[in-house]
Protein backbone atom coordinates (compact mmCIF):
# COMPACT_ATOMS: atom_id res chain seq x y z
CA UNK A 1 0.00 0.00 0.00
CA UNK A 2 1.32 3.57 -1.03
CA UNK A 3 0.48 7.05 -0.34
CA UNK A 4 0.85 10.11 -2.29
CA UNK A 5 2.41 12.86 -0.22
CA UNK A 6 1.84 16.52 -1.23
CA UNK A 7 2.94 19.67 -0.70
CA UNK A 8 -0.21 22.16 0.71
CA UNK A 9 -0.97 25.24 1.85
CA UNK A 10 1.12 25.60 5.33
CA UNK A 11 -0.05 29.00 6.52
CA UNK A 12 -2.46 27.39 9.21
CA UNK A 13 -0.37 24.57 10.26
CA UNK A 14 2.92 27.38 11.16
CA UNK A 15 -0.03 29.81 12.86
CA UNK A 16 -1.39 26.95 15.10
CA UNK A 17 2.62 26.08 15.74
CA UNK A 18 3.11 29.72 16.56
CA UNK A 19 0.30 31.08 18.14
CA UNK A 20 -0.39 27.27 20.61
CA UNK A 21 3.33 26.70 21.61
CA UNK A 22 5.30 29.75 21.00
CA UNK A 23 7.65 28.49 17.88
CA UNK A 24 9.67 31.13 16.08
CA UNK A 25 8.86 31.94 12.21
CA UNK A 26 12.72 31.32 11.67
CA UNK A 27 13.12 27.76 13.33
CA UNK A 28 9.90 26.30 11.81
CA UNK A 29 11.39 27.60 8.33
CA UNK A 30 14.04 24.66 8.23
CA UNK A 31 11.03 22.08 7.41
CA UNK A 32 9.07 21.43 4.14
CA UNK A 33 5.42 20.92 5.50
CA UNK A 34 3.98 17.67 3.92
CA UNK A 35 0.38 16.22 3.68
CA UNK A 36 -1.02 12.85 3.37
CA UNK A 37 -4.84 11.95 3.97
CA UNK A 38 -5.78 13.70 7.57
CA UNK A 39 -1.77 13.83 8.56
CA UNK A 40 0.84 16.61 8.79
CA UNK A 41 4.44 15.78 8.18
CA UNK A 42 7.52 17.37 8.60
CA UNK A 43 10.77 17.10 6.65
CA UNK A 44 14.38 19.05 6.18
CA UNK A 45 13.97 21.48 3.53
CA UNK A 46 17.78 21.57 2.29
CA UNK A 47 16.93 19.32 -0.80
CA UNK A 48 13.49 20.75 -1.86
CA UNK A 49 13.95 19.88 -5.11
CA UNK A 50 14.97 16.45 -4.95
CA UNK A 51 12.36 16.12 -2.06
CA UNK A 52 9.90 17.05 -4.56
CA UNK A 53 10.78 14.75 -7.84
CA UNK A 54 10.95 11.88 -5.01
CA UNK A 55 7.27 12.51 -4.03
CA UNK A 56 5.99 12.51 -7.64
CA UNK A 57 6.27 9.09 -7.02
CA UNK A 58 4.58 6.46 -4.29
CA UNK A 59 6.59 6.34 -1.10
CA UNK A 60 5.94 5.47 2.01
CA UNK A 61 7.13 7.71 4.35
CA UNK A 62 8.20 11.38 4.33
CA UNK A 63 10.06 13.00 7.18
CA UNK A 64 8.59 12.89 10.37
CA UNK A 65 4.91 13.19 11.31
CA UNK A 66 3.89 15.98 13.93
CA UNK A 67 0.07 16.10 13.37
CA UNK A 68 -1.97 12.87 13.19
CA UNK A 69 -5.61 15.02 12.72
CA UNK A 70 -4.36 18.51 10.88
CA UNK A 71 -8.42 19.59 11.13
CA UNK A 72 -7.89 18.95 14.68
CA UNK A 73 -4.63 19.61 15.08
CA UNK A 74 -4.26 16.81 17.15
CA UNK A 75 -0.12 16.04 17.68
CA UNK A 76 1.98 13.01 17.35
CA UNK A 77 3.76 12.52 20.60
CA UNK A 78 7.14 10.79 18.16
CA UNK A 79 7.08 13.29 16.15
CA UNK A 80 6.42 16.70 18.29
CA UNK A 81 9.63 14.85 20.36
CA UNK A 82 11.50 15.67 17.40
CA UNK A 83 11.46 19.41 18.33
CA UNK A 84 13.63 21.56 20.11
CA UNK A 85 12.12 22.27 23.63
CA UNK A 86 13.17 25.35 23.49
CA UNK A 87 10.65 26.70 20.77
CA UNK A 88 7.74 25.75 23.42
CA UNK A 89 7.01 28.90 25.22
CA UNK A 90 3.47 27.93 26.27
CA UNK A 91 0.92 25.26 26.56
CA UNK A 92 3.32 23.02 28.04
CA UNK A 93 4.37 21.51 31.75
CA UNK A 94 7.67 19.65 32.53
CA UNK A 95 7.77 16.52 34.03
CA UNK A 96 10.01 14.61 36.58
CA UNK A 97 11.98 11.10 35.49
CA UNK A 98 8.89 9.70 37.50
CA UNK A 99 6.05 11.38 35.51
CA UNK A 100 7.82 10.24 32.61
CA UNK A 101 8.05 6.77 33.26
CA UNK A 102 4.25 7.10 33.77
CA UNK A 103 3.44 8.76 30.58
CA UNK A 104 4.78 6.01 28.55
CA UNK A 105 2.49 3.81 29.99
CA UNK A 106 -0.32 6.01 29.15
CA UNK A 107 -1.17 7.01 32.99
CA UNK A 108 -3.12 9.97 33.31
CA UNK A 109 -1.45 12.63 35.87
CA UNK A 110 -2.37 15.77 37.12
CA UNK A 111 -1.38 19.45 36.98
CA UNK A 112 0.09 19.61 40.95
CA UNK A 113 2.23 16.36 40.14
CA UNK A 114 3.89 18.03 36.99
CA UNK A 115 6.99 20.27 38.06
CA UNK A 116 6.79 23.25 36.49
CA UNK A 117 3.99 24.62 33.68
CA UNK A 118 2.70 27.25 31.06
CA UNK A 119 -0.55 27.21 30.32
CA UNK A 120 -2.71 29.17 28.34
CA UNK A 121 -5.88 26.74 27.83
CA UNK A 122 -7.24 23.08 27.61
CA UNK A 123 -6.08 21.02 25.00
CA UNK A 124 -3.09 19.83 23.49
CA UNK A 125 -0.13 20.08 25.76
CA UNK A 126 4.02 19.66 25.20
CA UNK A 127 5.33 16.96 28.03
CA UNK A 128 9.22 18.34 28.29
CA UNK A 129 11.46 16.60 30.56
CA UNK A 130 15.15 17.44 31.23
CA UNK A 131 14.88 19.96 28.83
CA UNK A 132 13.99 17.76 25.96
CA UNK A 133 9.99 17.11 24.19
CA UNK A 134 8.94 13.74 25.48
CA UNK A 135 5.43 13.98 23.83
CA UNK A 136 2.23 15.23 24.09
CA UNK A 137 -0.80 15.22 26.53
CA UNK A 138 -4.67 16.27 25.99
CA UNK A 139 -5.16 18.45 29.00
CA UNK A 140 -8.93 18.57 29.89
CA UNK A 141 -9.93 17.39 33.67
CA UNK A 142 -6.53 16.07 34.10
CA UNK A 143 -3.54 15.41 31.39
CA UNK A 144 -3.83 12.30 29.52
CA UNK A 145 -0.66 11.15 27.65
CA UNK A 146 -1.38 11.39 24.18
CA UNK A 147 0.62 7.98 22.55
CA UNK A 148 -0.21 5.44 20.03
CA UNK A 149 2.11 3.08 21.74
CA UNK A 150 2.08 2.77 25.41
CA UNK A 151 4.70 0.34 26.96
CA UNK A 152 3.80 -1.11 30.11
CA UNK A 153 7.23 -2.35 31.00
CA UNK A 154 8.35 1.35 31.30
CA UNK A 155 10.81 2.15 33.90
CA UNK B 1 29.29 -21.85 25.61
CA UNK B 2 29.87 -24.18 22.87
CA UNK B 3 28.34 -23.36 19.69
CA UNK B 4 28.09 -26.51 17.50
CA UNK B 5 28.58 -25.48 13.73
CA UNK B 6 27.01 -27.61 10.90
CA UNK B 7 30.38 -29.54 9.50
CA UNK B 8 30.22 -27.61 5.85
CA UNK B 9 30.38 -24.36 7.90
CA UNK B 10 32.84 -25.53 10.06
CA UNK B 11 35.00 -26.41 6.73
CA UNK B 12 34.35 -23.14 5.46
CA UNK B 13 35.76 -21.31 8.28
CA UNK B 14 38.57 -23.34 9.21
CA UNK B 15 39.65 -22.64 5.33
CA UNK B 16 40.57 -19.18 6.32
CA UNK B 17 40.83 -18.96 9.73
CA UNK B 18 43.43 -21.77 9.94
CA UNK B 19 43.65 -22.85 13.42
CA UNK B 20 42.15 -19.69 14.68
CA UNK B 21 38.80 -21.53 14.21
CA UNK B 22 37.99 -23.07 17.63
CA UNK B 23 38.92 -19.50 19.04
CA UNK B 24 36.58 -17.66 16.56
CA UNK B 25 33.68 -19.80 17.47
CA UNK B 26 34.43 -19.21 21.29
CA UNK B 27 34.44 -15.63 21.07
CA UNK B 28 31.22 -15.38 18.69
CA UNK B 29 28.94 -14.20 21.92
CA UNK B 30 29.95 -10.69 22.86
CA UNK B 31 29.67 -10.10 26.78
CA UNK B 32 28.57 -7.34 26.76
CA UNK B 33 25.69 -4.53 25.54
CA UNK B 34 26.65 -2.38 23.33
CA UNK B 35 24.28 1.37 22.64
CA UNK B 36 24.97 4.33 20.47
CA UNK B 37 23.76 7.80 21.91
CA UNK B 38 21.16 9.95 19.98
CA UNK B 39 22.45 13.08 19.21
CA UNK B 40 19.55 14.35 17.96
CA UNK B 41 18.52 14.40 21.26
CA UNK B 42 21.34 14.81 23.95
CA UNK B 43 24.96 15.55 23.75
CA UNK B 44 26.05 13.30 26.63
CA UNK B 45 25.56 9.74 27.62
CA UNK B 46 25.28 11.33 31.31
CA UNK B 47 22.07 13.00 30.69
CA UNK B 48 20.49 9.40 30.92
CA UNK B 49 19.29 8.54 34.43
CA UNK B 50 18.95 5.14 33.89
CA UNK B 51 23.11 4.88 33.06
CA UNK B 52 23.96 6.83 36.50
CA UNK B 53 24.23 3.17 38.46
CA UNK B 54 26.08 1.28 35.04
CA UNK B 55 29.59 1.01 34.37
CA UNK B 56 30.21 1.84 30.85
CA UNK B 57 33.33 2.70 28.82
CA UNK B 58 33.21 4.58 25.71
CA UNK B 59 33.96 2.93 22.39
CA UNK B 60 36.84 4.37 20.65
CA UNK B 61 36.35 3.57 16.95
CA UNK B 62 32.63 4.87 17.05
CA UNK B 63 31.19 8.05 17.77
CA UNK B 64 29.11 8.12 20.62
CA UNK B 65 29.16 4.66 21.29
CA UNK B 66 29.41 2.90 24.88
CA UNK B 67 29.89 -0.73 25.98
CA UNK B 68 27.62 -1.28 29.22
CA UNK B 69 29.87 -3.03 31.11
CA UNK B 70 27.45 -4.26 34.18
CA UNK B 71 25.26 -7.03 33.64
CA UNK B 72 21.78 -5.55 33.33
CA UNK B 73 18.16 -6.70 32.20
CA UNK B 74 15.13 -4.89 30.43
CA UNK B 75 17.38 -2.23 28.98
CA UNK B 76 14.90 -2.30 26.20
CA UNK B 77 12.14 -0.79 28.39
CA UNK B 78 14.35 1.94 29.88
CA UNK B 79 12.11 5.55 29.34
CA UNK B 80 15.24 7.16 27.77
CA UNK B 81 15.50 3.87 25.25
CA UNK B 82 11.68 4.24 24.49
CA UNK B 83 12.06 7.83 23.98
CA UNK B 84 15.14 7.89 21.82
CA UNK B 85 17.81 9.36 23.44
CA UNK B 86 19.73 5.80 22.93
CA UNK B 87 19.74 2.90 20.92
CA UNK B 88 20.62 -0.30 21.49
CA UNK B 89 23.22 -1.55 19.17
CA UNK B 90 25.74 -4.53 17.79
CA UNK B 91 28.67 -2.29 17.51
CA UNK B 92 29.98 -3.88 14.16
CA UNK B 93 26.92 -3.15 12.83
CA UNK B 94 27.43 0.48 13.23
CA UNK B 95 31.18 0.25 11.15
CA UNK B 96 29.34 0.57 7.16
CA UNK B 97 28.05 4.03 8.22
CA UNK B 98 31.08 5.08 9.54
CA UNK B 99 33.05 3.83 6.67
CA UNK B 100 29.95 5.74 4.33
CA UNK B 101 30.84 9.23 6.04
CA UNK B 102 28.03 11.02 5.43
CA UNK B 103 28.13 14.55 5.03
CA UNK B 104 25.63 17.61 6.10
CA UNK B 105 25.36 18.42 1.82
CA UNK B 106 25.04 14.15 1.07
CA UNK B 107 21.77 12.79 -0.96
CA UNK B 108 22.51 9.16 0.08
CA UNK B 109 20.53 6.04 -0.69
CA UNK B 110 20.36 3.03 1.88
CA UNK B 111 18.66 0.43 -0.30
CA UNK B 112 17.69 -2.33 2.76
CA UNK B 113 17.34 -0.28 5.42
CA UNK B 114 14.86 -2.17 7.93
CA UNK B 115 14.60 -1.70 10.89
CA UNK B 116 16.43 1.37 10.35
CA UNK B 117 19.52 1.33 13.34
CA UNK B 118 22.00 2.26 10.19
CA UNK B 119 19.58 5.09 8.71
CA UNK B 120 18.88 6.80 12.09
CA UNK B 121 23.03 6.62 12.66
CA UNK B 122 23.76 8.41 9.21
CA UNK B 123 20.87 11.03 10.05
CA UNK B 124 22.86 11.78 13.25
CA UNK B 125 25.82 12.38 11.36
CA UNK B 126 24.14 14.41 9.07
CA UNK B 127 22.51 16.33 11.88
CA UNK B 128 19.02 15.85 10.04
CA UNK B 129 20.28 17.79 7.17
CA UNK B 130 20.94 16.88 3.41
CA UNK B 131 18.67 14.13 2.00
CA UNK B 132 18.32 10.29 3.22
CA UNK B 133 16.00 7.59 0.72
CA UNK B 134 15.81 4.84 2.93
CA UNK B 135 14.49 1.61 0.87
CA UNK B 136 13.19 -1.58 1.72
CA UNK B 137 11.42 -4.16 0.38
CA UNK B 138 9.44 -5.42 3.19
CA UNK B 139 6.34 -3.65 3.86
CA UNK B 140 6.28 -4.87 7.83
CA UNK B 141 10.05 -4.16 8.02
CA UNK B 142 9.27 -0.73 6.81
CA UNK B 143 6.87 0.11 9.52
CA UNK B 144 9.21 -0.68 12.09
CA UNK B 145 11.96 1.26 10.09
CA UNK B 146 9.58 4.51 9.80
CA UNK B 147 8.65 4.12 13.64
CA UNK B 148 12.45 3.62 14.49
CA UNK B 149 12.91 7.06 12.59
CA UNK B 150 10.06 8.64 14.42
CA UNK B 151 11.73 7.40 17.83
CA UNK B 152 14.83 8.60 16.91
CA UNK B 153 13.66 12.12 15.30
CA UNK B 154 14.84 11.70 12.03
CA UNK B 155 13.45 13.88 9.66
CA UNK B 156 15.51 14.23 6.73
CA UNK B 157 14.42 10.70 5.45
CA UNK B 158 11.83 9.35 2.74
CA UNK B 159 11.16 5.91 3.15
CA UNK B 160 10.17 3.55 0.22
CA UNK B 161 9.07 0.25 0.06
CA UNK B 162 10.21 -1.42 -3.06
CA UNK B 163 12.14 -3.99 -4.36
CA UNK B 164 15.76 -2.19 -4.78
CA UNK B 165 16.45 -3.84 -8.17
CA UNK B 166 13.45 -1.74 -9.41
CA UNK B 167 14.61 1.56 -7.70
CA UNK B 168 13.87 4.35 -10.56
CA UNK B 169 15.14 7.71 -9.78
CA UNK B 170 15.86 10.96 -11.58
CA UNK B 171 18.59 11.82 -10.16
CA UNK B 172 22.11 10.14 -8.67
CA UNK B 173 22.99 9.95 -4.91
CA UNK B 174 25.99 10.73 -4.36
CA UNK B 175 26.38 7.89 -1.44
CA UNK B 176 24.90 4.27 -1.65
CA UNK B 177 24.76 2.07 1.50
CA UNK B 178 24.15 -1.56 0.67
CA UNK B 179 23.65 -3.17 3.81
CA UNK B 180 22.69 -6.66 1.66
CA UNK B 181 20.09 -9.42 2.65
CA UNK B 182 22.54 -12.00 3.96
CA UNK B 183 22.84 -15.75 5.06
CA UNK B 184 23.17 -13.57 9.00
CA UNK B 185 26.07 -16.42 9.54
CA UNK B 186 27.19 -13.62 12.53
CA UNK B 187 23.90 -13.22 13.79
CA UNK B 188 23.08 -16.75 14.16
CA UNK B 189 26.45 -17.26 15.64
CA UNK B 190 25.95 -14.12 17.98
CA UNK B 191 22.11 -16.01 19.60
CA UNK B 192 23.99 -19.31 19.12
CA UNK B 193 20.65 -20.40 17.89
CA UNK B 194 19.65 -21.05 14.23
CA UNK B 195 23.10 -21.97 12.73
CA UNK B 196 21.69 -25.55 12.07
CA UNK B 197 19.43 -24.11 9.43
CA UNK B 198 22.69 -22.85 7.68
CA UNK B 199 23.31 -24.29 3.81
CA UNK B 200 25.17 -23.82 1.15
CA UNK B 201 22.24 -22.88 -1.18
CA UNK B 202 21.36 -20.61 1.13
CA UNK B 203 24.69 -18.68 0.77
CA UNK B 204 24.34 -18.84 -3.19
CA UNK B 205 21.16 -18.16 -3.47
CA UNK B 206 21.80 -14.67 -1.31
CA UNK B 207 25.02 -14.37 -3.86
CA UNK B 208 23.12 -14.16 -6.57
CA UNK B 209 20.84 -11.65 -5.29
CA UNK B 210 23.44 -9.30 -4.00
CA UNK B 211 25.21 -9.37 -7.35
CA UNK B 212 22.32 -7.97 -8.79
CA UNK B 213 22.10 -5.33 -5.75
CA UNK B 214 25.32 -4.11 -5.82
CA UNK B 215 24.82 -3.26 -9.66
CA UNK B 216 21.72 -1.64 -9.30
CA UNK B 217 23.22 -0.19 -6.22
CA UNK B 218 26.39 1.37 -8.31
CA UNK B 219 24.04 2.25 -11.26
CA UNK B 220 22.07 4.60 -8.99
CA UNK B 221 25.39 6.45 -7.53
CA UNK B 222 27.00 9.78 -8.87
CA UNK B 223 30.27 9.64 -10.80
CA UNK B 224 32.98 9.78 -7.68
CA UNK B 225 30.24 8.69 -5.55
CA UNK B 226 30.48 6.27 -2.76
CA UNK B 227 28.90 2.67 -2.13
CA UNK B 228 29.28 0.86 1.19
CA UNK B 229 28.68 -2.80 1.23
CA UNK B 230 28.47 -4.94 4.16
CA UNK B 231 26.87 -7.89 5.24
CA UNK B 232 27.18 -9.94 8.99
CA UNK B 233 28.19 -12.98 7.41
CA UNK B 234 31.74 -14.17 6.67
CA UNK B 235 30.87 -16.71 3.79
CA UNK B 236 33.28 -15.24 1.02
CA UNK B 237 30.80 -16.01 -1.95
CA UNK B 238 28.42 -13.28 -0.51
CA UNK B 239 31.21 -10.80 0.45
CA UNK B 240 34.70 -10.64 -1.84
CA UNK B 241 32.78 -12.69 -4.59
CA UNK B 242 29.77 -10.51 -5.39
CA UNK B 243 32.23 -7.42 -4.90
CA UNK B 244 34.72 -9.17 -7.41
CA UNK B 245 32.12 -9.30 -9.57
CA UNK B 246 31.24 -5.20 -9.50
CA UNK B 247 34.87 -4.80 -10.36
CA UNK B 248 34.48 -6.91 -13.17
CA UNK B 249 31.25 -5.58 -14.54
CA UNK B 250 31.51 -2.44 -13.57
CA UNK B 251 34.73 1.00 -13.11
CA UNK B 252 34.83 0.59 -9.21
CA UNK B 253 37.60 0.75 -6.89
CA UNK B 254 38.07 -0.26 -3.59
CA UNK B 255 39.27 2.07 -1.17
CA UNK B 256 41.02 2.11 2.35
CA UNK B 257 39.13 1.41 4.94
CA UNK B 258 40.16 3.89 8.32
CA UNK B 259 39.19 2.16 11.54
CA UNK B 260 40.94 2.02 14.60
CA UNK B 261 40.31 -1.62 15.17
CA UNK B 262 42.17 -4.87 14.66
CA UNK B 263 40.42 -6.10 11.42
CA UNK B 264 41.14 -8.39 8.84
CA UNK B 265 42.04 -7.82 5.08
CA UNK B 266 39.51 -8.97 2.69
CA UNK B 267 40.58 -11.99 0.84
CA UNK B 268 42.14 -12.14 -2.23
CA UNK B 269 41.50 -15.84 -3.33
CA UNK B 270 38.79 -18.70 -1.72
CA UNK B 271 38.15 -22.14 -2.80
CA UNK B 272 40.64 -22.25 -5.84
CA UNK B 273 39.21 -19.18 -7.07
CA UNK B 274 41.05 -15.28 -7.26
CA UNK B 275 39.62 -12.40 -6.71
CA UNK B 276 41.03 -8.65 -7.07
CA UNK B 277 43.47 -8.12 -5.14
CA UNK B 278 41.87 -4.28 -4.08
CA UNK B 279 40.14 -7.15 -2.24
CA UNK B 280 42.34 -6.75 0.77
CA UNK B 281 41.05 -3.47 1.26
CA UNK B 282 38.12 -4.62 2.53
CA UNK B 283 37.25 -5.98 6.15
CA UNK B 284 36.59 -8.84 7.86
CA UNK B 285 35.61 -8.37 11.59
CA UNK B 286 36.29 -11.42 13.61
CA UNK B 287 35.60 -11.91 16.74
CA UNK B 288 38.67 -13.69 18.25
CA UNK B 289 40.42 -10.42 17.16
CA UNK B 290 38.14 -7.64 17.82
CA UNK B 291 35.67 -8.84 20.58
CA UNK B 292 32.88 -7.55 18.34
CA UNK B 293 30.22 -9.33 16.25
CA UNK B 294 31.14 -10.79 12.39
CA UNK B 295 30.80 -8.53 9.48
CA UNK B 296 32.38 -7.83 6.40
CA UNK B 297 32.79 -4.32 4.96
CA UNK B 298 34.06 -2.92 1.75
CA UNK B 299 34.10 0.71 0.30
CA UNK B 300 33.85 1.50 -3.12
CA UNK B 301 34.22 4.78 -5.57
CA UNK B 302 32.73 4.98 -9.33
CA UNK B 303 35.42 6.31 -11.00
C1 LIG C 1 20.60 -6.86 6.95
S1 LIG C 1 18.95 -6.32 6.86
C2 LIG C 1 19.15 -4.57 6.89
C3 LIG C 1 19.42 -4.00 8.25
C4 LIG C 1 19.40 -2.48 8.24
N1 LIG C 1 20.35 -1.95 7.29
C5 LIG C 1 19.68 -1.90 9.62
O1 LIG C 1 20.84 -1.57 9.89
O2 LIG C 1 18.75 -1.74 10.44
C6 LIG C 1 18.58 -6.64 5.18
C7 LIG C 1 17.26 -6.07 4.70
O3 LIG C 1 17.19 -6.29 3.29
C8 LIG C 1 15.81 -6.32 2.94
N2 LIG C 1 15.74 -6.84 1.56
C9 LIG C 1 15.83 -8.11 1.12
N3 LIG C 1 15.73 -8.16 -0.22
C10 LIG C 1 15.60 -6.89 -0.66
C11 LIG C 1 15.43 -6.27 -1.94
N4 LIG C 1 15.42 -7.00 -3.06
N5 LIG C 1 15.28 -4.93 -2.00
C12 LIG C 1 15.30 -4.19 -0.87
N6 LIG C 1 15.45 -4.70 0.36
C13 LIG C 1 15.60 -6.04 0.47
C14 LIG C 1 15.22 -7.17 4.04
O4 LIG C 1 13.82 -6.96 4.15
C15 LIG C 1 15.99 -6.71 5.28
O5 LIG C 1 15.26 -5.73 5.97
Amino acid sequence: MMFMFKFLENKKIINHLVSRYGFSKEYLDQFLFLFKHKSVFVISKDKEEVIKKILNKAVFNAGIEIFADKKHFVPSSLGFSAFCAKEIKYNFVVLNRDLVVDFLKGKPFSLEQVVNRNILSKGYIVCIYDNKIVGTCLYEDQLTPNIAFTNKKAK
Amino acid sequence: MTIELPQKLFEKYSSFLGKDVDLFINHCKTPYKAIRINTLKIKDIKEIECFKDMNYEKVIFLDNCYKITSNVVGLGNCAEQLLGFFQMQELSSMLPVHVLDPKKEDIILDMSAAPGNKTSFISEIMKNQGLIVANDIDANRSKKLIYTLKKNGVYNTVVTCNDALKLNFDFLFDKVLLDAPCSSEGFFLKKNKGIHTWSQKIVLKKAILQKKLIKKGFDLLKPNGVLVYSTCTLSPEENEEVIDFLLKNDSAVVEDIDVRLNVSSGLTSYNNKKYDASLKKAIRIYPHKTNLECFFVCKLRKK
